[in-house]
């Protein structure tokens, strides 16, 4: 697990993660279409307004799935569901061939008793363990799980690699009110505020960050003490959320590199280039798009005049291209 | 044989003192005798006897050293006190009493915690005495901690007594320490205990003391000399009286008086600082820092050892904004006295100055915590100086000096600064050159308008300048709370039931009295009722003499020592004459609300509810039904509409409820909280989809009461509805005074700036907006290049939208605006 990265760290990564950036770009391009399914477990309640938020947060995620991204989705409801049903719908999963991609929302309240995460439903808990034998299960698909719960932050160590970016609704198990994480990972995912590159489409990423400020945000609002500390564990390599965590502040480039920045809540935009003309220079355009990540990559090895600089041109070239691509078109 | 050669050794060091007898004791006749004569002032007599004394007796040894401190025989003190740490160390002391005298002398030799330590083992060693808690009281009363002297003291009072060995102190004493405990904790009880202390001994002087300085605090000159001349008569040298009197001489300006007591302290000890001192502390309490400053060097010019005084010399020169001097001289305060509260906690703030920044204004230093200082500069300064600017034209008046104004986001630092202690109640001070107050993170949301604190203070700094600081503190509370309300509509203090309800039981104080509800007020509500009713007497002169008469007085109080004197000079009125006036008008406008804002018995205040009554079943029926009853006999009662209109509003009846609530409001428009008839109008008329009507609802509600930013950003969006952007940020503008640190608000405004060309405000928005730490930083940068761009800065405008783009490359309205910018 890394918390914070050094700079030779952080070369590393750089450039084991721009080599793998032209992949994840078509990737992201292509993924509404692609081999996906989304599975949903809703927790029991307790109380009445925990139960029907823990049901609404879980049917709108259902709604974004099936309606917007098209990908298939298992929703269980942890009131009626028992253990034996979840674990027989993770054996589904897991046998049901090459996955490209698995988003697991997990929501609800769940506790930590110095030996094992355990999510509330009818019956038995489900355990860490047995979602880590479920996600081990699956290969080299790309996990995206969303863990909207009490405790969850025990969950980043437990579950961490490569290939999975990892969402707590807390920091650590300690952290047991009822999160409201997922409200705003919901609001998020409309919101233009979030889209935090202004792309049109919120990432992933972008989803994580709104929702930890809007959080943060929300309690002091309140004047109450901050119960929860969203945690996002990246590809096995990058955490965000720790205290006094600067790492993307001081790094920009980063971002671009995260798994959790290429996985997108909805779908891709339908800018279709019908000319050739227009198709070369969208290409023309990812180069430079490349190649502004990679200087944003060296910001801390340039000076800050240089890097304006390079950046400065490279946008003016990046803004004429657009406006050639429009005209032809 | 080793013992007694100690003791022979100690003994042999003692100045003056025979060596017959030194196996003895001296008898409790004798011992009472001297202690008489000390008591009396018979100095010299009770020496001699002394010296005469049994060499090794701890009683004989503490009178000693009693009697040179008196008379300022440092190292005599230093020896005696040895001599009595020595006996202790050889174990020569046996009961409790005889242990105490060396707890005494480690006392006095600075080994406090030794000293406790000492009297721990006393308080071991049965039976105790009375003597042993008072001195252990007085241990913890030099050392702050009056609390724990308190308790001691209480102690004390429990005692079996009389003992029948010779004591020290008697009961009386416990009296007068509980008194002295209670008197610097602010508390209630100590004239009782005086009163106890003086039944028991009609001739105890301590009990005096006291009485004479609490009678100086409340000007009450002539009882403060009848304590005084009994005491010195019984003795005519007895310091603290002497100081007491020396000091309220001072006050009144008797000169010549002054320095004949001044000389005759001096003369029985040269090296007395105390006197000084407490010049200095009664300067410090008429707020006269520089005087304090001047008396404080004195002290320690007289007694260097004196660290009180040398805290209290760094604590006033920090006050007046002479950081430097003052923090080196209370670092050398700390050295000789590390238990001294005021000193550690003021040290600890000038650690803390290093998160604080700095803001140079022409009349101002502005001292801003680093953390929220990018949020509160802007606001704080242009309110600072447009308060500062305004009221110096106001008053005709400028302010030679530069103030230094603090804003404390965390309250204890400002209670430290402004007291020294944590705990004051305040939310903003002004003294010698520095103004401090709350910063709007100190204090709930909702609660704190700092705009009108800040206007409150500055008025103080005015004011106080006017009337070379001498103004009496209801007048310059008085003018503070009238040129708040000035300040803006709705600022300041409105008239609130309470006030009501305290004149028509006459708990207002006689104009008078009323500086005593400030400086020794009974309780909390006397000191709010203070403050309002000072602000009245000020609206009142302002109405009936205008605004110069009340700029003559506070120039007129820098030249009179008395109230009455400027009265007449001034007014041409006495103060009772005034005070009439005032009250008739008070009349005018109070009596009719009496009625209207009387409890009946069956609707008491508290059935009010906040947000309409939670019950809305049968019970609610029958309440209303009986609240429609007492309706028909009380038509006009406020509290009967508003609840009638409050219930019928949660039945779901918000027409019927309408008729009742807008009686409320022209029946008493004051009350604005949440739970008034604005705050229920508006949520009717919005439940009626009436915007128009609720947009001039929660405007009233807003000029009545600035202090709910839900009816302010309620408001806005209304406004933003219905295409009124300038006044919706006219509302988010005010926003900045409760809660500046909500981002939405500075965007908000930002936008409407740019929309409507404002293009600094919106720069100025955009900034703060950033510095909140903000999710869509790409467009607050491209909107502040836009602002830059509008404003003609190109250069701005580029950095901006590189920053933009920076984080958002595909920002395409962005990129439009570069492209522009580099064809510039």
């Amino acid at each position: 697990m890394i918390h914070n990265l050094t700079c030779a760290d952080t070369r590393t990564l750089i450039l084991s993660l721009l080599s793998t950036l032209a992949l994840f770009s078509s990737l992201a391009a292509t993924q509404a279409t692609d081999n996906r399914v989304c599975l949903v477990v809703t927790g029991l309640g307790g109380l009445p307004q925990y139960e029907e938020n823990f049901l609404n947060w879980g049917n709108d995620t259902q709604t974004i799935f099936e309606d917007r991204l098209g990908s298939k989705v298992y929703y269980l409801d942890g009131r009626v569901q028992k253990k034996a049903d979840i674990l027989n719908v993770f054996n589904e999963i897991s046998s049901s061939g090459a996955l490209d991609e698995l988003w697991f929302f997990v929501i609800g309240h769940a506790s930590y008793d110095n030996l094992q995460y355990k999510f509330n439903i009818s019956g038995p808990d489900l355990t860490d363990t047995e979602i880590k034998d479920f996600l081990d299960s699956l290969g080299d698909t790309r996990v995206f799980l969303i863990a909207a719960t009490s405790a969850s932050g025990v969950l980043t160590s437990k579950l961490t690699q490569e290939n999975r970016v990892i969402i707590t609704a807390t920091k650590n198990q300690n952290e047991k009110q009822p999160p409201l994480f997922m409200s705003f990972f919901l609001e998020a995912i409309d919101s233009a505020t979030a889209d935090i590159d202004k792309n049109g489409r919120v990432s992933l990423l972008e989803a994580y960050l709104f929702s930890h400020h809007k959080i943060a945000t929300w309690f002091k609002d309140k004047g109450r003490i901050q119960t929860e500390h969203a945690l996002l564990e990246d590809n096995g390599q990058v955490r965000l959320g720790d205290k006094d965590d600067t790492l993307l502040e001081k790094n920009p480039g980063i971002a671009a590199t995260l798994l959790a920045s290429m996985a997108y809540l909805s779908p891709p935009l339908g800018s279709i280039y019908t000319s050739q003309h227009a198709q070369e220079l969208a290409l023309e355009r990812v180069r430079i798009e490349r190649e502004i990540e990679d200087l944003k990559f060296r910001k801390t090895q340039l000076s800050e005049s240089s890097y304006y600089h390079l950046l400065e041109e490279l946008l003016i070239k990046l803004a004429t291209l657009n406006q050639r691509m429009k005209e032809a078109e | 044989m080793k013992p007694l050669l100690l003791i022979f050794l100690a003994f042999s060091l003692t100045p003056g003192y025979s060596q017959e007898n030194e196996t003895d004791r001296a008898p409790k006749a004798l011992l009472t005798e001297i202690k008489q004569l000390m008591h009396h002032g018979h100095y010299e007599r009770a020496q001699e006897l002394l010296r005469n004394g049994p060499r090794n007796d701890p009683f004989i040894l503490r009178l000693l050293l009693e009697l040179a401190q008196r008379q300022g025989r440092d190292d005599e003190v230093n020896d005696y006190a040895h001599s009595l740490l020595d006996l202790y160390a050889s174990e020569q002391l046996i009961d409790s009493d005889e242990i105490v005298q060396a707890a005494y002398g480690a006392w006095k030799l600075g080994q406090f915690q030794n000293s406790n330590q000492i009297f721990i083992a006393a308080g071991k060693t049965k039976p105790t005495t009375v003597s042993m808690f008072i001195d252990w009281g007085h241990l913890y009363l030099t050392k702050y901690n009056a609390a724990e002297a308190e308790a001691i003291f209480r102690d004390a009072i429990m005692v079996e007594y009389p003992s029948l060995a010779y004591t020290r102190w008697d009961m009386d004493a416990a009296y007068v320490g509980l008194a002295q405990a209670l008197d610097a904790q602010f508390k209630t009880g100590a004239d009782e205990a005086l009163n106890k202390a003086l039944e028991l001994n009609p001739e105890n002087l301590e009990a005096r003391v006291l009485k004479a300085q609490r009678a100086l605090k409340k000007t009450r000159w002539q009882e403060a000399k009848k304590w005084l001349e009994e005491g010195l008569e019984i003795n005519p040298n007895y310091l603290p009286l002497l100081e007491v009197k020396g000091s309220s001489q001072f006050l009144q300006g008797k000169d010549s008086a002054f320095e004949k007591t001044r000389s005759k302290i001096l003369k029985i000890n040269p090296n007395n600082g105390d006197f000084f001192e407490m010049l200095g502390d009664f300067s410090v309490f008429q707020r006269h820092f520089d005087q304090a400053i001047d008396f404080f060097r004195q002290a320690l010019k007289h007694n260097p050892r004196q660290a009180s005084a040398r805290a209290s010399l760094g604590i006033n020169l920090l006050r007046m904004g002479h950081e430097e001097e003052g923090a080196k001289i209370l670092e050398v305060a700390y050295t000789q006295d590390p238990f001294n509260i005021w000193t550690v906690n003021t040290l600890r703030l000038l650690d803390s100055f290093d998160h604080f920044v700095r803001v140079e204004t022409p009349n101002l230093q502005i001292k801003l915590h680093e953390s929220e200082a990018d949020v509160l500069k802007p606001y704080a300064e242009e309110l600072a100086q447009r308060s500062l600017k305004t009221l110096q034209d106001k008053y005709n008046h400028q302010i030679s000096d530069k103030y230094i104004f603090e804003m404390y986001p965390d309250h204890a630092d400002f209670a430290v600064r402004t007291l020294g202690l944590p705990g004051l109640g305040a939310l903003g001070a002004t003294f010698g050159r520095i103004v401090a107050m709350d910063s709007p993170s100190a204090r709930p949301k909702g609660e704190f308008h700092w705009g009108s604190t800040l206007w409150h203070e500055m008025a103080h700094v005015v004011t106080l300048s006017l009337s070379n600081d001498r103004v009496p503190r209801w007048l310059t509370e008085g003018i503070s709370m009238m040129e708040e309300r000035q300040a803006g509509a709705g600022w300041g203090e409105p008239l609130t039931v309470g006030f009501v309800k305290a004149y028509e039981q006459n708990a207002l104080l006689p104009l008078a009295d009323l500086n005593l509800g400030f400086e020794q007020p009974k309780n909390r509500q006397q000191l709010t009722l203070s403050y309002f009713q000072a602000g009245w007497v000020c609206e009142f002169l302002f109405r009936r003499y205008g605004l110069e008469k009340i700029r003559s007085m506070l120039v007129a109080f820098g030249q009179e020592t008395t109230a009455e004197k400027v009265f007449q000079k001034v007014l041409q009125s006495s103060i009772e004459e005034v005070d009439e006036q005032f009250h008739k008008e008070l009349s005018a406008t109070l009596t009719p609300l009496i009625k209207r804002l009387s409890q009946l018995p069956s609707m008491p205040l508290r059935n009010i509810p906040m947000e309409g009554p939670q019950n809305t079943g049968e019970d609610s029926m029958y309440n209303l039904e009986s609240l429609e009853k007492s309706w028909q006999i009380n038509p006009d009662n406020y509290f009967l509409n508003l609840q009638l209109g409050s219930m019928l509003k949660a039945l779901g009846r918000p027409q019927e409820a309408l008729l009742y609530l807008e009686t409320a409001l022209d029946l008493f428009p004051a009350h604005a909280d949440r739970s008034s008839p604005y705050a229920l109008l508006s949520a009717i008329y919005e439940e009626l989809s009436q915007k128009d009507n609720a947009i001039e609802m929660r405007r009233r509600w807003w000029q009545a009461r600035p202090l709910y930013v839900e009816n302010a950003y309620k408001l806005s969006s209304l406004l933003i509805e219905t295409n009124q952007h300038q006044e919706a940020a006219q509302y988010l503008e005010e926003v900045m005074y409760l809660d500046p640190f909500h981002s939405e608000t500075h965007e908000r405004l930002g936008e409407i700036y740019l929309e409507s060309g404002q293009f600094k405000k919106a720069i100025r928005e955009f900034e703060v907006f950033l510095s909140l730490s903000p999710i869509d930083i790409a467009t607050a940068h491209y909107k502040m290049a836009q602002a830059f761009s509008q404003l003609g800065n190109v250069e701005s405008s580029r950095k901006h939208v590189l920053l933009s783009l920076e984080i958002a490359p595909g920002h395409e309205e962005a990129q439009e605006l570069l492209l522009k910018l580099v064809r510039k």
